[in-house]
C-alpha cells in the first residue's frame, strides 16, 4: 500500500505527519510506503492515500485518491484513529 | 539538533506583534541576524500562508512558519516566539496564536531529526504550556533538552 503524506511545500507539516503515519503503522504491523509531498506534486501521483492538513482540502480538490484529513498534527490519538478507521474499512 | 539551532538568541518570549506578518518578521528576524537566511525567506514565508492559507497551524495555538528554500536558507535553523497577545491566522479552532516557530530547511529532508525533535516537544502538552509562559530563553532551552534526553 502507498500513502502520500501532503503539505504546501513537501518538507514541513508532511515530514511531520510521514514520522507519526509510520510510527503508527510500525506499531500495528502494517507495511506501506509514506512519503512527504508538496501538493504540487501530489496531483499528478497515484496512491493508495493521501493524509494531510485539513486546511489542505481545497487545494487538493480534484484529485482522485482517498483522503484523510488531519486537525490537529500533533495529536497522534486522531491521527491514529482516523488512519486505523481507514484502513478497517479498507483494507 | 533542536540543541543547535536554538539558542538564547533564537528564542523570542512574551513579544507584542500586531498580526502574523508582523509575527513572520519578528520569528525570522534572529535568524536574518545570524545569518541563517537571507531577508528573502521572510517574505516568502509570508507568501507560503497567502498561497496555501493558514495550514501551517499545525496544532491549536501552534504555527510553524517555512517556506521553500529557494537558494534563501544558508543552513537548518528554527526560531522560536511566543506572543504577549495571541494572534488570529483564520485558522478556525486553532486560533488564536501565540507559538510559533520559524523553520529554515536546505532540502526536503536533512532537517528530518530537528523535525522529529520539535514534534517530541509538541506532543507534550504540559512541556508546551511551559514555553508558552515562560519569560526566560535559557529556561526554556534546559527544558527542550531535558525533554530531548528523556
Amino acid at each position: 500500500m502507498e500513502i502520500i503524506t501532503v503539505c504546501g511545500m513537501g518538507f514541513g507539516t508532511s515530514l511531520m505527519l510521514k514520522m507519526t503515519v509510520d510510527d503508527i503503522l510500525a506499531k500495528e504491523g502494517i507495511k506501506a510506503e509514506v512519503s512527504a509531498l508538496d501538493a504540487g506534486s501530489a496531483k499528478g501521483r497515484t496512491a493508495d492515500l493521501i493524509m494531510a492538513s485539513a486546511d489542505l482540502e481545497s487545494a487538493l480538490e480534484g484529485v482522485e485518491i482517498d483522503k484523510i484529513y488531519i486537525h490537529n498534527l500533533t495529536d497522534d490519538d486522531e491521527i491514529e484513529k482516523k488512519l486505523l478507521g481507514y484502513l478497517n474499512q479498507n483494507g | 539538533m533542536i540543541y543547535q539551532a536554538l539558542s538564547q538568541n533564537t528564542i523570542l518570549l512574551n513579544e507584542s506583534v500586531i498580526d502574523w506578518r508582523e509575527a513572520a518578521k519578528k520569528a525570522g528576524e534572529p535568524l536574518l541576524d545570524n545569518q541563517s537566511i537571507k531577508k528573502e525567506y521572510i517574505a516568502d514565508m509570508i507568501e507560503s500562508v497567502h498561497e496555501f492559507g493558514p495550514y501551517i497551524v499545525i496544532a491549536p495555538g501552534i504555527a510553524l512558519f517555512h517556506a521553500r528554500p529557494e537558494g534563501n536558507v544558508n543552513e537548518i535553523c528554527l526560531s522560536l516566539l511566543t506572543l504577549e497577545k495571541p494572534i488570529e491566522f483564520g485558522a478556525g479552532e486553532k486560533d488564536p496564536v501565540d507559538l510559533l516557530f520559524a523553520l529554515g530547511a536546505v532540502d526536503h529532508d536533512s532537517h528530518l531529526q530537528l523535525m522529529a525533535e520539535l514534534m517530541k516537544i509538541l506532543k507534550d502538552g504540559q512541556l508546551v504550556e511551559r514555553i508558552r509562559t515562560a519569560t526566560d530563553a535559557k529556561k526554556v532551552l534546559e527544558m527542550i533538552k531535558k525533554k530531548l534526553e528523556e
